[in-house]
């Protein structure tokens, strides 16, 4: 006997996929996300336009050379930035009234580089540099840096800023790409003799900074100019983070030999990683909590009842039934069929919502994000069309489906906060840890609050409403992996079981 | 065969039982009639033989195949044109078929060939694109009517597809039985229109109160209403109706007179009234077999009747 009539369940597929009710709310979820991530985009933080500098200096040919490298957030350099350098007597400041005793000054090239030459000999001198950019709408960049000089070892290179320790210079970019920028001239400022970049990315910064093993990093590539960018490739986490900060970047370069060069001992808090995950998720969280824990279940209340409760309670199913097909092969196969178009349906709109993520933010959706998404959805549409299924069989007719059908969506959506709030008047105890628990309690006995179990599990956090922003860890409240999953499949199974029973003893 | 025993149904939330006790065989090569008052069950007869309804108690079985346990293979053989037809509204005719065809088996273009002839055959040639939703009652048992031809099942069960159809589709809907009785297809017709029933029934099942209360073969229902004499008379009085009274139940209606069932020849009684002087315009016989024999049935017979 043929158990799953497969034509059918096609057809009604094919069926649900070009219902009018389906097919709007889809355009709706689409079209929301569109929306809600362009107000994200035009308020999310974009790079500085403003220039940056890096500079270093070496002695050689009884000059002081001075060379610095302009550039954008973004990593493009910037040429025609005009740098001037005015030397004066060791250990004393410009602002003094000292005489200057050297001065030079020059142009960045194509390339994003100057290099100056203050004919100089002494060990030791100070030196204020300001430089401005004419085609910047902030010209002027300095004076912004003053640095007492020493005389190194000719050819040697020293940092031209005094804070730090090297001569490897990074900046990263949110908007386009994770990318490091790196400026490292090689003796008597040539380009590096093809060294090794290597990374490695700490949540804790170490101070100082001691140098890690090549075994211990990422290689980003070989250095071939002066001033390069590298492209990161995002660091993979141990579970969901939030937090759009809180990584340090090490770099580190090595000749071929595997010989150590330098260390990057800045260190600076480098938050590439979230942007493109992190905040991609918050936002789908966001996104799905609001518009798609809204929009789906009636896309799946309205899928089911134009599927399968409005031919049931109008007779169309009657003349299937009479058909070679088991009363349980043709309710599962239509149950299916709106479950696949409604997952077909989601599975569109959260593509729509990661390549706008990704377009936004630089980056997709943790899979790990994308999973706990799907299956807080499919609970929901698996909840709701069971429930609309079962409907079917306990109401008699298709306008009194719809009534029950948007009255319970109404409830579960909408009328759902009144409960805790109406609860709490009577007991008073509003805004306490009872009122707290009451909201967790509640979010397991609504399929549309399934999400803000999953949401809470995936932050591992709970914000109390008692404690006004504290928060707590989830299972302090009964939140945990079993008791979400239990509840999610409770969702799903019980109407679809119950659907079951009533489909072989009612007609 | 599609044999019915011990049907007994019962809707849920009501105490009297729609059908109760209700046995009958419907075997290949046979139009069984199955006719009753408004209520007496024939549609709920009809909808658990189909296997749309469950039975509260009995079973229906066809070919040896019980149609609650084996409900899809079951189903295989029996066509059903219920008595209001419904259908996906949006759905175009033909696509509604073909999706009913799946479930036989049928794809393709062996499908699309097959529904199309169907479509033909009940007289919608050129309605496989049109939206069901715009089809009249008549269209819809027309449609019905093809779709319960699907897969050539063995028995057709017709719930009054007679009604709503104008009078060639009554025409093709009679050939069309006549056709498949002839094909050794098993037919169960109800309907409410006995003369129709009269005409192509091999027997006839009358149901009254949710029960089987007669089965009559045709020969039986030829004779179960006698004959009818009507007779108009020019100068008829009322002795002369109490004449005609004498000789079995009479209904007059200003002139004419329908005796039913005379107790003797009409030649005997035409004879008395000429010798009475009576001018008697017309004489004739009316048939009215089925019909009387059902009244009998549900009613009891008239009195004065033998």
């Amino acid at each position: 006997m043929k158990l799953f009539p497969w034509s059918g369940f096609l057809y009604e597929l094919r069926r649900a996929l070009s219902s009018i009710p389906l097919l709007v709310v889809t355009a709706l979820i689409i079209l929301a996300s569109f929306g809600i991530l362009a107000t994200i985009a035009a308020s999310h933080p974009v790079p500085s336009t403003s220039p940056e500098e890096s500079g270093i200096y070496y002695f050689a040919g009884g000059e002081y050379h001075f060379e610095f490298y302009t550039y954008t957030q973004s990593g493009a350099v910037i040429s025609g930035a005009l740098f001037e350098l005015t030397m004066y007597p060791a250990n004393t400041t410009p602002y003094s009234p000292t005489t200057p005793i050297g001065y030079g000054n020059g142009t960045t090239g194509s390339n994003g580089l100057v290099d100056i030459a203050v004919p100089l000999s002494g060990p030791n001198y100070s030196a204020l540099m300001e430089w401005s950019v004419p085609s910047s709408p902030n010209t002027l960049q300095g004076p912004g840096t003053f640095e007492f000089v020493t005389r190194p070892p000719a050819g040697e290179i020293e940092p031209f800023t005094s804070a730090w320790t090297n001569t490897i210079q990074t900046i990263h970019h949110l908007l386009l790409s994770n990318a490091l920028l790196i400026f490292y001239p090689g003796p008597n400022g040539t380009a590096p003799p093809d060294y090794q970049v290597y990374w490695a990315a700490s949540p804790n910064e170490t101070i100082p900074a001691t140098s890690l093993p090549e075994s211990a990093m990422h290689r980003l590539g070989t250095l071939t100019a002066l001033g390069q960018v590298f492209s990161l490739t995002v660091p993979s986490y141990s579970g969901p983070i939030e937090s759009p900060f809180g990584y340090y970047l090490q770099v580190e370069l090595f000749t071929r030999g595997g010989q150590l060069v330098a260390t990057d001992t800045n260190q600076s808090a480098f938050n590439f990683f979230p942007p493109a995950s992190g905040a991609g998720a918050s936002v789908a969280f966001g996104f799905s909590g609001t518009i798609m824990d809204f929009l789906v279940p009636l896309m799946a209340i309205l899928a089911a009842y134009s599927v399968y409760g409005r031919d049931r309670l109008t007779g169309v199913l009657e003349g299937v039934l009479a058909r070679p097909v088991s009363r349980l092969g043709l309710a599962t196969s239509r149950y299916l069929a709106v479950i696949a178009a409604l997952c077909l349906a989601v599975a569109v709109a959260m593509a729509c919502l990661d390549g706008l993520i990704f377009w936004v933010y630089g980056g997709f959706l943790p899979v790990y994000a994308v999973v706990v998404l799907i299956a807080a959805l499919l609970v929901e549409i698996g909840a709701f069309t069971g429930i609309t299924f079962l409907l079917s069989y306990t109401l008699k007719s298709a306008a009194g489906l719809v009534g029950i059908g948007l009255g319970l969506f109404a409830l579960f959506t909408l009328g759902w906060l009144i409960i805790p709030n109406v609860i709490g008047g009577f007991t008073g105890t509003i805004f306490t840890i009872g009122y707290d628990k009451t909201l967790i309690r509640l979010e397991f006995v609504n399929p549309v609050q399934f999400l803000d179990l999953t949401t809470d599990l995936y932050y591992s956090s709970v914000s109390l409403v008692s404690g006004l922003g504290v928060t707590t860890v989830p299972a302090a409240y009964g939140v945990t992996l079993a008791s979400v999953v239990g509840t999610g499949l409770a969702w799903v199974i019980a109407p679809v079981a119950l659907l079951l029973y009533l489909v072989r003893i009612r007609d | 065969m599609l044999t019915i025993r011990g049907l007994k149904k019962v809707y849920r939330g009501k105490s009297t039982p729609a059908v109760v006790d209700f046995d009958l065989d419907i075997r290949p090569g046979e139009i069984v009639g199955l006719v009753g008052l408004n209520g007496a069950g024939k549609t709920t007869t009809i909808r658990v033989a189909a296997g749309i309804a469950l039975p509260s108690a009995g079973s229906v079985t066809v070919n040896g195949l019980d149609l609650t346990e084996d409900k899809a293979e079951a189903s295989r053989f029996i066509g059903l044109v219920p008595e209001f037809p419904s259908f996906e509204p949006g759905s175009r005719a033909l696509n509604q078929l073909l999706y009913y065809a799946g479930f036989y088996g049928l794809t393709g273009t062996t499908a699309r060939e097959q529904c199309t002839e169907l479509l033909r055959k009940v007289g919608l040639p050129d309605m496989g694109r049109v939206r069901l939703r715009t089809f009249s009652q008549g269209m819809k048992k027309r449609f019905s009517l093809a779709a319960s031809l699907l897969g050539d099942p063995e028995f057709l069960l017709l719930d009054e597809i007679l009604s709503g159809l104008d009078p060639e589709g009554v025409l093709l809907a009679r050939n069309l039985m006549v056709e498949l009785r002839g094909k050794n297809r098993g037919i169960l017709l109800s309907s409410h229109i006995l003369s129709e029933v009269e005409q192509v029934a091999d027997r006839v099942a009358i149901m009254h109160q949710g029960r089987l209360v007669k089965t009559l073969t045709r020969e039986e229902v030829e004779t179960a209403g006698g004959v009818t004499l009507r007779l108009t008379i020019a100068n008829l009085d009322n002795q002369g109706v109490e004449l005609l009274r004498s000789y079995g139940p009479v209904r007059r209606e200003g002139n004419t007179v329908w005796i039913t069932r005379p107790k003797i020849d009409s030649s005997l009684i035409n004879a008395e009234l000429v010798r009475r002087n009576y001018k008697v315009l017309a004489l004739g016989f009316e048939s009215q077999n089925l019909e009387q024999a059902f009244f009998d049935v549900v009613r009891g017979p008239p009195p004065g009747s033998s």
